[in-house]
């Protein structure tokens, strides 16, 4: 456990090491010639995802580097094949985004990989400052990225409200992290699992320890859109670039998920272990969080007629299902995220896909100007309708069995504030359903407008035809063959809560 | 693979095959979709035959079972599926409509590919949901159901069509996740320590047994009784809705005359001949069954929905002038009468009830044949400008007025057979105050004569309206497609025994679920 066994942390230096070769690249090419940049980034991030999957292989127990401040487990692993494989989705929708775009193109996939990074270090973080540096390095790299678009005022917007929003959150995750230390004398999420963190709650580092897990939860709460700190999504959402959001809502929004995971088993778990008080009144709070995060993005969505804030206010929603999977607070429950997470991938990834290239044609978001897709673009009109629906939770597609598992573990629970909680992710559904079905009505149901910017799109990538497909399959891969994906998120969940 | 399985996955097959119609050959599609739903008709009606030989001590046949998800411990999911003389019937007659909804969807030109895939998902969803023993399948079957019915109201439907059909789709998604809820309570009450039950927790047959087994102590959920007492009579009512909004019962039937006045002829067939009769199966099915306690503290609540049904149906009907919104409200009067033999908990009434689910879906069928022959010649479905079209359509006119009049009742057509035993049944229904609701549900009757009467008078009777004069009467499609449903109607009107005798095994296993409860 003391040693520094770097070898462990390959993935990492893969991408560190790609994402500096990378950049010596981009410095000594011009700018309309960033190819060798993009194909750096690119093996980059095959390299390191697969090196993770091989790991994963030869995974005994867990593992440990840098003398205990990061581990490799089950769930690190899932983790971080589940960015890896966002990060090539997304690589591959800016390589189409990019050819619009005419400068830049080094530093946005520099800022790729930089991200994509960090998120691999969350998976592995064992101690707050691990946690603080790596979240820190996601956010700001997010930061350049949502304001990349510089001509385009509101990118700019989101850029400024994300970087306001951002940094303040992160102040409070630090403060948060201050106090933690401060009740306990360390930083190692082990330790707080460990040392019964939980005796202490009766003496006065036990406030003290509970404020601080309440601040982290404040700072982690903005990066996963949860009420009350969701109010940036829709606009950051709506004023990045296609690709930038699909990266947000995904990766950034995993890694968000990551992290709170780890911080409630380690703080929180001793708590309800140890069956104190404490733990239900964490529980009903967690609850009301997921309860009015479900309610504000999906009653939100319902009056949006841009699809990328309706995805916005939509991730909010599924922000609130996972929450959900939080607040059961076991075994069941955590599988039952990291299997929505899994759906998520594919779903949330097919969709922006397709907002990319049709994007690239209508330079339209307006949920009106995707009026006759289903004829002129079949299969991109397939997947984004599977992709909506999946989200809406229709059975049998993958996103249905996500939500399906988050509500098993929600009842298994059996008190009352758990039954509540599933009345209102039940509305939640009912409402997301209307919402989803009135895109897919402009998709199917209405023409459109002669002399429109709607035509057949040719010329989709490789790279992008393949996500479009390996997207769709994925839907219905996970709606009907639920049992390896559903081990592999037990194993997972397995391996958090042994710490 | 059992003929069960090759009737739910034939459109399945039929379906992968149209998506490789090229766009040129569109019309292949047609043909297609044509042949499929009569090997869906011959594996129905093989179906239906099997459900005659019952062996002794056995409830179902065709029965099979293969795991299908296992998510550790209990929670495990099969594809069993099986049928008993019940599903058997209504899958029959899930065949019978489906060609003659082909025969009429000849007509439709737009987006020909699409339609027939949709129309025969749709297919796979009815006749999955009617075979499903898992209750987990049969929900997932039961959602796969409405998304191609959302697409066919909301792509080739009338000029009202988009909001009809999410009308439609959330209506019953809000009903079905109060299944889904119940499905899942059922499964942690019956798999808590302490239950008792040592079958498959999604098990319909297993779950049914145990109802019957804990008849008088506390039912199923009996694990609730201490703490949550309120949960059982929750549940109940939970699945209640999301099979009472199918069916449609007073007050969630509002979807069905937007769905039906918009949705195309050859899908309100569909709609109110079969997805109609899948809120009575499921209630018969799992909703029932499962809490025959709740059952009979509730009939009164039930009987009463179904009377206001009626009642309001028939009078809401009274006042249409268009003839497809006429006949989609008679629909919400005649379904009224399965719940009134539902509640009356009688042999009689369940018998009519269930002769109810199967004629209402021949009768209606057939009427909205009709209404759509008349629709493709005037354009419009306005009753006062129609007029005597009996002598220039007289094959139609009367083919039309045998569907009415089994529609109102008449004895000798099959309408007369669930009418009767539904009040028959109802009258000596074994809660209080059944006699009063009746007597006010037959005035439904009175009602129902008096508005289709009223429409035979305005558009088959009097002098020739001259915009009709050049009407031609029914060619050889639109002949056969009615025939198929007019057969039975005919038949089953002067002989029903053939189709009491297929579902009577369930009547007499129902009662004494029923009964032993009551005593």
């Amino acid at each position: 456990m003391n040693e520094w066994n770097i070898g462990l942390a390959m993935p990492e230096w893969i991408l560190a090491i790609s994402a500096l070769v990378a950049l010596f690249l981009d410095a000594r090419t011009p700018y309309h010639r960033k190819e060798g940049v993009g194909n750096a980034v690119w093996i980059g991030v095959i390299v390191a995802t697969l090196w993770s999957i091989m790991q994963g292989f030869g995974l005994d127990g867990k593992e440990y580097a840098f003398r205990g401040r990061y581990g490799l487990d089950a769930f690190s692993v899932l983790f971080k094949v589940i960015f890896g494989i966002t990060a090539m989705f997304v690589m591959a929708m800016s390589d189409t985004w990019l050819k619009r775009v005419d400068r830049g193109h080094g530093e946005f996939r520099l800022l790729t990989i930089f991200a994509t990074m960090g998120m691999f270090f969350v998976a592995s973080v064992e101690d707050f400052a691990t946690l603080f540096v790596a979240l820190e390095l996601i956010t700001v790299s997010f930061y350049c990225l949502t304001a990349f678009k510089r001509n385009d005022v509101r990118s700019i917007e989101a850029g400024i409200k994300y970087i306001v929003l951002g940094a303040l959150a992160s102040a409070f995750l630090l403060l948060g992290i201050a106090f933690i230390y401060g009740a306990t004398g360390s930083l190692l999420l082990r330790d707080l699992a460990s040392s019964g963190a939980a005796d202490q709650i009766g003496h006065a580092g036990g406030a003290l320890l509970q404020f601080g897990v309440l601040l982290t939860l404040v700072g982690l709460g903005f990066k996963i859109a949860a009420v009350p700190f969701q109010v940036w999504t829709p606009d950051v959402y709506e004023g990045a670039a296609s690709p930038v959001t699909a990266f947000l809502s995904m990766g950034s929004k995993a890694a968000g998920f990551v992290l709170l995971l780890k911080v409630v088993r380690a703080c929180l778990g001793p708590m309800a272990d140890s069956g104190l008080a404490a733990a239900s009144s964490w529980g009903a709070l967690i609850a009301l969080l997921a309860g009015l995060t479900i309610l504000y993005g999906n009653l939100g969505a319902m009056w949006q007629g841009n699809l990328k804030r309706l995805l916005g206010y939509s991730s909010i929603g599924h922000a609130g299902y996972l929450l959900m999977g939080v607040m059961a607070f076991n075994h069941a429950g955590f599988t039952a995220i990291l299997y929505y997470l899994m759906a998520y991938l594919f779903t949330v990834l097919g969709v922006f896909a397709v907002v990319v290239l049709v994007n690239g044609l209508t330079k339209s978001h307006r949920v009106d100007d995707y009026a006759g897709l289903g004829r002129t673009n079949p299969f991109l009109a397939l997947v984004l309708t599977c992709g909506l629906l999946s989200l809406a939770g229709v059975p049998p597609l993958a996103g249905f069995f996500g939500k399906f598992l988050i509500f098993r573990a929600v009842i298994a629970k059996g008190t009352v504030v758990a039954y509540s909680l599933a009345a209102v992710g039940s509305l939640g559904v009912v409402v997301s359903m209307y919402y989803y079905l009135c895109v897919v009505k402009r998709i199917y149901m209405h023409e459109a407008p002669e002399n429109g910017p709607m035509k057949t799109i040719s010329g989709i990538s490789r790279p992008m035809m393949a996500v479009l497909w390996i997207c769709l399959i994925g839907i219905f891969v996970l709606g009907f063959f639920v049992q390896p994906f559903m081990s592999l998120a037990e194993q997972a969940a397995s391996a958090l809560l042994a710490g | 693979m059992s003929a069960l399985t090759f009737a739910i996955f034939a459109p399945i097959v039929g379906m992968i095959a149209i998506l490789f119609v090229k766009k040129e050959e569109a019309e292949k599609a047609k043909t297609i979709g044509f042949l499929t739903s009569l090997v869906m008709f011959a594996a129905c009606t093989y179906v239906a035959w099997q459900c005659f030989h019952i062996p002794e001590g056995q409830q179902y046949v065709l029965e099979s079972k293969a795991l299908w998800i296992d998510l550790g411990g209990s929670f495990q999911v099969h594809y069993h599926i099986g049928v008993d003389g019940l599903s058997g019937m209504l899958i029959f007659l899930t065949g019978l409509l489906s060609v003659c909804a082909a025969l009429a969807s000849f007509t439709i030109k737009q987006s020909v590919r699409g339609y027939w895939a949709m129309f025969l998902l749709l297919h796979c969803g009815v006749i999955g949901t009617f075979a499903s023993l898992d209750m987990f399948l049969f929900y997932v079957f039961w959602e796969i159901m409405l998304l191609p019915m959302y697409f066919l109201i909301g792509v080739w439907g009338g000029p009202r069509r988009i909001y009809a059909a999410i009308k439609f789709f959330l209506y019953t998604l809000f009903g079905s996740i109060f299944l889904l809820a119940g499905i899942l309570i059922v499964y942690f009450a019956v798999t808590a320590e302490g239950s008792g039950f040592t079958g498959n927790p999604f098990s319909i047959p297993d779950l049914t047994d145990y109802a019957l087994a804990m008849k008088g102590s506390g039912g199923i959920l009996h694990n609730f009784a201490s703490s949550l007492s309120w949960i059982p009579t929750a549940v109940f009512w939970g699945m209640f809705v999301a099979f009472a909004v199918k069916v449609p019962v007073f007050p969630f039937h509002t979807w069905l005359p937007d769905a039906h006045v918009e949705a195309p002829t050859p899908i309100s067939v569909i709609l109110a001949g079969i997805l109609l009769k899948l809120g009575g199966y499921g209630m018969l099915r799992i909703n029932f069954p499962l809490f025959p306690e709740v059952l009979a503290d509730s009939a009164f609540i039930i009987g009463t929905l179904g009377c206001i049904s009626i009642v309001y149906g028939a009078l809401v009907a009274m006042a249409q002038t268009d003839f497809k919104k006429m006949v989609a409200y008679s629909s919400v009067s005649h379904m009224g009468f399965c719940l009134l033999g539902f509640a009356s908990m009688t042999s009689e009434g369940m018998n009519g009830a269930i002769l109810q689910l199967f004629n209402h879906g021949t009768i209606s069928g057939m009427l909205f044949l009709v209404v759509g022959v008349v629709y493709e010649r005037a354009h419009h479905r306005d009753l006062n400008r129609f007029g005597g079209l009996m002598w220039r359509m007289p094959v139609y006119a009367t083919i039309s007025s045998i569907a009415i009049f089994a529609s109102i009742g008449l004895p000798g057509l099959s309408g007369f057979w669930g009418e009767f035993l539904s009040f028959a049944g109802s009258f000596k229904g074994l809660y209080s105050g059944a006699k009063i609701i009746t007597v006010i549900a037959t005035l439904g009757l009175v009602f129902t004569a008096a508005y289709y009467l009223r429409a035979i008078q305005k558009v088959f009777l009097g002098k020739t309206n001259p915009a009709c004069e050049q009407f031609p009467d029914l060619d050889k499609r639109e002949f056969w497609m009615i025939m198929p449903l007019l057969v039975p109607t005919i038949l089953f009107g002067i002989y029903p025994k053939y189709l009491i005798e297929i579902y009577q095994p369930f009547v007499e296993s129902f009662m004494t679920l029923v009964a032993k409860v009551g005593a």
